[in-house]
């Protein structure tokens, strides 16, 4: 590591594309009315899959998608969401038009499948030459941003699914904090309505099967939740120093105050009843802000739907925020747009930022009937005006890998 | 607070041997780990490869259940990750759970596995798949494959056998992902998120899809002889021998390190990276070279591919650093793609250990003026440098100096 002085880093760019809506406007628009983004599947005919809904991103206009021929090639479904959300992130912030950084880096979380190679792989070869060999990479989009962009920065890509969003944040943060970036473009993408995470996720019975009620079918904290909802999507977020960024006169959507992650170091698919490893990443995210829980105003839970993951993350929340924890209120945007996977930590981490900016916070929907297991505030179903100085974003993957944002208003009175 | 920030763990699954020690005495009595590639990849242009053979990942795991969920990748992942836990001391002196992370960095998890590729088979229709049909057929497949695919999956494995409940991460990257994930294990203990990091890198991809791929972006040596393929930095090389491997070093605190008694192999003072330029590599390691101002490195581990390009601009940039030998791993193991940079980490500790430079054993007739290892040397050893670099150049390097 090259080090240097500690700096403070915010966030002066978002971008979002999901299934509540393919802008930043759109999705805060549809989060605030606790609108529904599941449906049954119209991307293929998933009739005879268990699962035959999804939350698909039905809104991205043509004109928004990269006109090079060769990057439509090149980048399949979720890569070509997380361009669009890079795009809207790098213009919002207005980092490359002025007084460029020259260290600016890509760290986004993303995964290697190729949906669109079934097809391909088919009719026998996966390998048909062309450009194949771009299109099989899973760090391609990082390097066709860089490209693009003009990035010259660290280059990584995070792939710890459920949490890689949340982590490419907390690896860019790191980056910017400690020097060794300027600015960092950050955050995730997936698509996950596809045949093969269907079958994946099916299998591992993790994914809610209310056939007969699609938009009612992610229902986080909910006491008859019955797994979780595949979306798809991409939330990008520039990072860059807050006196670079005041230097430039940028406006600034909050600050990132702390990031921690820690493993449960229990088993593969099963999370610790006691919620240990959720408990101290958040904990270790307070210390690392230098924050007492109290400072605390919401919280962006992983809130997947599932029995198992919505306890015990309840556990750990009331673990770590004691008697706080009865006044906090706690929501899960997966209720709405299911579950983004790769891009659910970025999209969600942009949400806290909003709900910061515009004093709103976004509900639970589908909450109906409460779980004595699961007994916070998940600001049930409909939205709910309250000013909020700082909030923490959750997200737990599969293996037990554990991660947590704290952002915060700029110097909160 | 500043710590200084050891080696104390080596862990490693290389085609010339499996564990730490049988690495070093592979390279330091001239075995090759480079052989004829089976028909399947030498159909696609890779004539020799570098496989690890006689080994089983499943026969490092404590908990036998994880099995179901190793791929090729993890396998060698998790043999590293046992021999580092090992070889650090972490069984009888362990780290404070809590206090213990892992970051490795993965070549990409072959997806099209076999269950797949039957079921898509049997869905095909008329040139094109038909969804329903492989619905149908999906029912039946490994119902854990998904967790098998997922890169982070891998690193959970080493944590939970380890007791590690750190930081974790996984990067999945080109070819410096190793060594980006060495950085990291660095950055999280130098910023005391972590006392001890197991990190490193893991790659499998000897399969004739993804060599196909790693062909077009490093082209591949055409020879079919393995004592000549990869010949790094000479006139007649001809391309680049891939390679499968992984190295996990135990990074740890030197307070940590004295607190539990072990012994450090070195200490590691600087990771840099530079993006992709052509004189990304330079910039790299004047980056890195920065934690030891005005003193060249007395030794690089460099990259040294063998290919005709890549090899040309990397010596460009060890002529500007100016160290007094220069050696690099590929003739013996090949392009272990993510794992290499942590794989030169792992010769770099020896290197500083025993004072020995493992030479080039393939290079005859030097392209360039560099202080090349052409046999093996004995040398007073102070710091190594070591280098992984991608196909675009952007690059990592790495400093190391004795404990």
């Amino acid at each position: 590591m090259e080090s240097g002085e500690r700096r403070r880093v915010v966030v002066t760019g978002v971008g979002a594309v999901t299934p509540v809506g393919s802008t930043i406007g759109k999705m805060w628009a549809g989060l605030v009315a606790g609108r529904s983004g599941v449906d049954y599947i119209r991307l293929i005919d998933a009739s005879t899959f268990p699962t035959t809904f999804g939350a698909e991103v039905r809104d991205l206009d043509e004109d928004r998608l990269p006109v090079d021929p060769a990057l439509r090639i090149v980048l399949d479904r979720k890569n070509l969401f997380g361009w669009v959300a890079a795009a809207d992130a790098l213009a919002d912030s207005g980092l490359l038009a002025d007084r460029r950084p020259p260290r600016v880096g890509v760290a986004l979380g993303t995964e290697s499948r190729r949906p669109d190679f079934l097809e391909q792989l088919a009719g026998g070869d996966l390998y048909a030459g062309g450009l194949d060999h771009l299109r099989y990479s899973p760090f391609v989009l990082a390097g066709a941003l860089a490209s693009h962009y003009g990035l010259t920065g660290p280059q990584l890509t995070v792939s710890t699914a459920c949490t890689s969003g949340t982590q490419a944040v907390g690896v860019a943060f790191q980056k910017v904090r400690w020097g060794l970036a300027d600015a960092m473009l950050a955050g995730g993408c997936d698509s996950l309505i596809d045949p093969l995470m269907l079958t994946g996720f099916s299998l591992l019975g993790a994914l809610s099967t209310r056939n007969d009620a699609p938009a009612r079918a992610s229902r986080p904290f909910d006491l008859h939740r019955d797994g979780f909802v595949l979306g798809e999507g991409a939330g990008m977020l520039v990072l860059e120093s807050l006196d670079h960024a005041r230097a430039r006169g940028a406006r600034i959507y909050g600050e990132v105050l702390g990031y921690a992650s820690t493993s449960n170091a229990y088993r593969i698919t099963d999370s610790p009843p006691d919620g240990q490893g959720a408990y101290l990443s958040m904990r270790h995210a307070l210390d690392d802000a230098g924050l007492e829980p109290e400072a605390i105003g919401y919280i962006n839970a992983h809130g997947t739907s599932t029995q198992q993951n919505d306890k015990s993350e309840t556990v750990a929340i009331k673990r770590c925020f004691g008697d706080h924890a009865r006044h906090l209120p706690v929501s899960s945007t997966k209720s709405m747009m299911g579950h983004l996977v790769n891009a659910g930590g970025a999209v969600e981490l942009i949400v806290c930022l909003l709900t910061i900016g515009h004093g709103v916070l976004t509900p639970t929907i589908n909450y109906e009937t409460p779980d004595p297991e699961c007994d916070l505030d998940y600001v049930p179903n409909v939205a709910r005006r309250q000013a909020v100085d700082r909030a923490l974003s959750n997200s737990f993957g599969f293996g037990g890998i554990n991660a947590t944002v704290v952002v915060g208003r700029i110097d909160p009175s | 607070m500043y710590r200084r920030i050891m080696v104390t763990g080596l862990g490693v699954v290389s085609p010339v041997g499996i564990g730490a020690d049988a690495f070093w005495r592979g390279l330091t009595t001239g075995a090759s780990g480079l052989a004829p590639a089976p028909p399947a990849l030498a159909e696609v242009g890779a004539k020799v490869v570098a496989a690890v053979t006689g080994f089983s990942g499943a026969t490092y795991l404590r908990n036998e259940r994880h099995a179901r969920v190793l791929n090729r990748t993890f396998e060698l992942l998790v043999g590293a990750g046992a021999l580092a836990a090992a070889d650090g001391g972490l069984g009888p002196t362990p780290v404070p759970p809590a206090r213990l992370g892992v970051v490795v960095g993965l070549g990409p998890i072959d997806q099209y596995t076999e269950d797949l590729r039957t079921a898509v088979r049997l869905a095909a229709r008329d040139g094109g798949f038909d969804v329903a049909a492989f619905a149908e057929h999906a029912r039946s497949m490994y119902p854990l494959r998904r967790l098998r695919l997922l890169p982070n999956v891998g690193t959970a494995v080493l944590s939970i056998e380890h007791q590690a409940m750190g930081p974790s991460l996984t990067f999945v990257g080109g070819h410096a992902a190793g060594l980006q994930a060495v950085s990291e294990g660095m950055a999280l203990i130098a910023d005391g998120r972590a006392d001890a990091v197991l990190c490193g890198g893991a790659d499998a991809r000897l399969t004739p899809l993804e060599l196909r791929v790693f062909g077009r972006l490093c082209p591949l040596s055409p020879s079919d002889d393995p004592a000549r393929a990869c010949r790094p930095f000479d006139r007649s090389r001809d391309g680049v021998v891939a390679g499968e491997g992984a190295a996990i070093l135990l990074l740890e605190a030197e307070d940590s390190a004295r607190a539990r008694g072990v012994e450090a192999y070195a200490e590691l003072i600087a990771c840099a990276f530079a993006g992709p330029t052509e004189g990304g590599c330079a910039e790299s390691m004047r980056r890195a070279l920065r934690a030891a101002p005005g003193t060249p490195p007395d030794v690089v581990v460099a990259h040294g591919d063998g290919g005709v390009q890549s090899d040309r601009l990397e010596a460009a940039a060890l002529d500007l650093v100016a160290p007094r030998h220069v050696t690099t791993l590929q003739p013996a193991i090949g392009h272990t793609m993510s794992a290499c940079g942590a794989l030169n980490l792992a010769a770099a500790c020896f290197i500083l250990a025993d004072g020995l430079v493992p030479p080039i054993r393939t290079l005859e007739s030097p392209d360039m003026p560099l202080p090349f290892a052409l046999h093996q040397v004995r040398a007073e050893v102070g710091s190594v440098l070591v280098n992984a670099i991608e196909p675009d150049h952007a690059a990592d390097s790495a400093l190391l100096v004795r404990a």
